[in-house]
């Protein structure tokens, strides 16, 4: 065999394994939590399977906690924020928990938000912390304040639970939207007033993104490559709920799209895409792509790394959200088995070695 | 095409925390000693809600004094005091929210009080038996009813709830024109009910955007007054009471930052669906004692507000259990012919690459033939 076939039987093998690999559905974090029940199930689900695997790990809670979780890039690990069993006010009642496959669950720390989503960056976790303030009084009821609670944002050691205070602030909320290198961007409300800051995780300064912004925003997300951040807001002028754009180097602020509904649930796409909800029963658009899932909405959740495949949650409104993984090429969704009778979560995809 | 079912074990917890005055684990100083009883059954739990319903003039000594209600916001009535009554619905709702209608129960926490007989249920920030009254049930407190009867009497519990409703519906703006046998009315002051924070925001960015009623048999995470209407819409079962299809404030109106604002009549289908609506609900307890029209939904009678739609109630029809399971696992193909742009991503980039790795191989093959 001459050496330019050698070369092209090396290439092309290589090519093809290149290809198979990367082409190889994705692997996908779920929780399937019981509703009427205490516990969520952790499992691991390769996309196009029409078995369900069996779960690797177990969480114990409260009877119909919210529950959210996030994968921890490049590990078999799932951080997952669930309600204690508690009293009347669940503001401070959920817990951060660790969740690996065969052990037990850890509960890392308590007083934690209710239904927040642990923001993994750079493989470090942080948190939205805090304790409640005392009731209004009758004249500040009056004058339509909220109780005024002390919230912090926290990075907590996955190994040993201890937390760490990388911000504080006084008000009703300190949300963490977005980060970004090393800085977490938050979403605060207070009084009457929102803001937007970026707040680095070494050092806790704070540079003010947005110094006021209507306090109806939601659905953040980051885009990395445009290092913009997407999300909800409402816009009184029209009356409509609008996607916008903030360029965070420049802090340039741009509406790209809107709708009658708040359910918008924008996220960026590869490729400098928007992905959107144009309506309430009008599923995902992206370019030219539509609800390819049929009526509903979708909320994107995760991307894998060479940006092949989606995952995230369809919804409609007062049923089961279904997962669902799409091939972001042709927007053909996969088969993706979960429990039935469960509330699912997707919590990422594992990627790399740990698959 | 199913996967594979998942078969578990796991009982539904029978969370009956009874954190007492003597117990060793009451860290929050809870101030009344549990009284031992037994549950009402349904059908008496039903009168006992019928005689709330009606106030202190329906419940007389069995239940605390509670304040007049102001009726009327301008729109057209003028505000007026009148005695509190309060939606049987709403009371049926918000004790299955606070406590799956169990004024007492058997122990389960703390350690110390495992193994003792049914008693007064209380959470361990003190809240106590059916309605949950954590005001003025700690030590040291001294409320204007008897905290004893809190504990140890069904009815007596509901009405001192059903008081502190009251003083929540004083303490918060107007909804609509502010009629108390109007459910959807009551928004705010359920709101207020569990306290006025943030986290009952229904612009909190925490809750899904999409979310819509709250079914006690999905679950998830909603507003508490979310909570108490989707359970007034989604009752167990037809005999604990009537499916009714409540309407919603628009989120927008609502506002982000602050306690609920003064509200316009609720018309949306959910908390986040106001391109379809719904109409108003009057409370068949009320619309009974009062002898006046039927109950069921209420066309408006003030000014219609701008934009909406005259449409039909949107709402789902009497709903006595949870919804049927998801369709099977395999989701729908794609429904369309999509036209997308420039293939992208590196999917489509691999999938060439593979083609083009096959052709060499054939031209290797076909060389050494």
């Amino acid at each position: 065999m001459s050496g330019l076939r050698i070369l092209a039987l090396g290439l092309g093998l290589g090519l093809v394994q290149t290809a198979l690999a990367q082409a190889a559905p994705p692997l996908v974090a779920l929780l399937a939590t019981d509703p009427q029940g205490n516990s969520t199930q952790l499992y691991f689900q390769r996309a196009g399977e029409k078995t369900l695997a069996e779960p690797v790990a177990s969480l114990q809670h409260r009877t119909g906690a919210a529950v959210q979780g996030a994968l921890l890039p490049g590990t078999r690990t799932v951080l997952v924020v669930a309600d204690l069993p508690a009293g009347s006010d669940l503001s401070f009642g959920a817990a951060l928990f660790r969740l690996e496959p065969g052990r037990e669950a850890v509960l890392l720390a308590d007083r934690v938000y209710h239904s927040t989503r642990p923001l993994v960056a750079q493989g470090r976790v942080f948190v939205q912390r805090g304790r409640a303030g005392p009731e209004p009084s009758a004249s500040q009821a009056e004058e339509g304040q909220l109780r005024v609670d002390q919230l912090t944002i926290e990075e907590i050691d996955l190994a040993t639970g201890r937390a760490r205070v990388v911000h504080r602030h006084q008000g009703y909320l300190a949300f963490l939207a977005a980060a970004l290198e090393e800085e977490l961007i938050l979403y605060r409300v207070a009084y009457r007033h929102a803001d937007l800051v970026a707040v680095n995780t070494r050092s806790g300064a704070a540079r003010v993104l947005l110094a006021s912004l209507p306090s109806f925003a939601r659905d953040f997300s980051l885009d990395p490559q445009a290092r913009a951040l997407l999300y909800t807001q409402h816009d009184a002028r029209t009356g409509r709920w609008v996607v916008e754009r903030l360029q965070l180097d420049t802090l340039v602020r741009e509406q790209l799209a809107s709708g009658p509904s708040l359910a918008l649930a924008p996220h960026w796409w590869p490729g400098g895409k928007l992905a959107f909800n144009p309506g309430l029963q009008e599923g995902l658009a992206v370019g030219k792509l539509r609800a390819p899932l049929g009526r509903g909405v979708d909320h994107l959740r995760a991307f894998s790394l060479d940006g092949a495949f989606a995952v995230g949650l369809h919804s409609v409104g007062g049923q089961f959200p279904l997962p669902f993984a799409l091939h972001t090429a042709s927007g053909k969704p996969l088969p993706l088995a979960f429990p039935q009778g469960r509330r699912i979560e997707v919590a990422g995809i594992l990627e790399g070695a740990d698959r | 095409m199913t996967g594979a079912l998942f078969f578990t074990t796991a009982l539904v917890e029978a969370f009956c925390p009874c954190y007492t005055l003597s117990s060793n684990y009451n860290t929050y100083s809870c101030g009344v000693e549990a009284v031992a009883g037994t549950n009402p059954t349904v059908a008496e739990w039903t009168d006992i809600f019928a005689l709330v319903s009606r106030g202190p003039s329906g419940w007389g000594s069995a239940g605390p004094s509670a304040r007049n209600l102001t009726q009327g916001c301008g729109n057209p009535e003028p505000a007026r005091q009148v005695p509190a009554r309060f939606p049987c619905e709403l009371l049926q709702a918000i004790a299955m929210v606070e406590s799956d209608w169990r004024q007492f129960c058997v122990p389960d926490r703390p350690a110390d009080q495992v193994g003792n007989p049914s008693r007064t249920i209380i959470s361990f920030d003190c809240g106590y038996g059916v309605a949950q009254v954590t005001s003025g049930m700690h030590q040291g407190e001294t409320p204007g009813y008897d905290r004893q009867r809190v504990a140890a009497e069904p009815t007596y519990n509901l009405a001192t709830g059903a008081r502190l409703l009251a003083d929540k519906w004083a303490a918060t703006r107007c909804v609509g024109d502010r009629q108390p046998e109007r459910l959807e009315h009551w928004y705010s002051a359920v709101w207020a009910y569990n306290g006025l924070a943030y986290l009952n925001n229904p612009n909190n960015p925490v809750y899904s955007s999409s979310r819509g009623v709250y079914h006690p048999a999905v679950g998830g995470s909603a507003p508490y007054q979310e909570k108490v209407f989707g359970q007034v819409e989604h009752p167990p079962s037809p005999s604990h009471w009537t499916s009714v299809p409540l309407a919603y404030p628009n989120p927008a109106e609502i506002g982000g930052g602050n306690a609920p604002a003064a509200l316009a009549e609720p018309r949306c289908a959910s908390p986040t669906d106001c391109a379809t609506s719904r109409t108003v609900h009057l409370s068949i307890c009320l619309q009974e004692s009062d002898g006046g029209t039927d109950a069921g939904p209420v066309a408006d009678s003030g000014t219609p507000d701008a934009g909406a739609d005259a449409g039909a109630d949107a709402g789902p029809p009497e709903d006595a259990g949870p919804p049927p399971p998801p369709d099977p696992v395999i989701l729908p193909a794609l429904g369309e012919e999509v036209e997308l742009g420039k293939p992208e991503g590196c999917g489509c980039q691999v999938e060439g690459a593979a083609a083009l790795a096959l052709l060499a191989l054939l031209c290797l093959l076909r060389a050494r033939r």
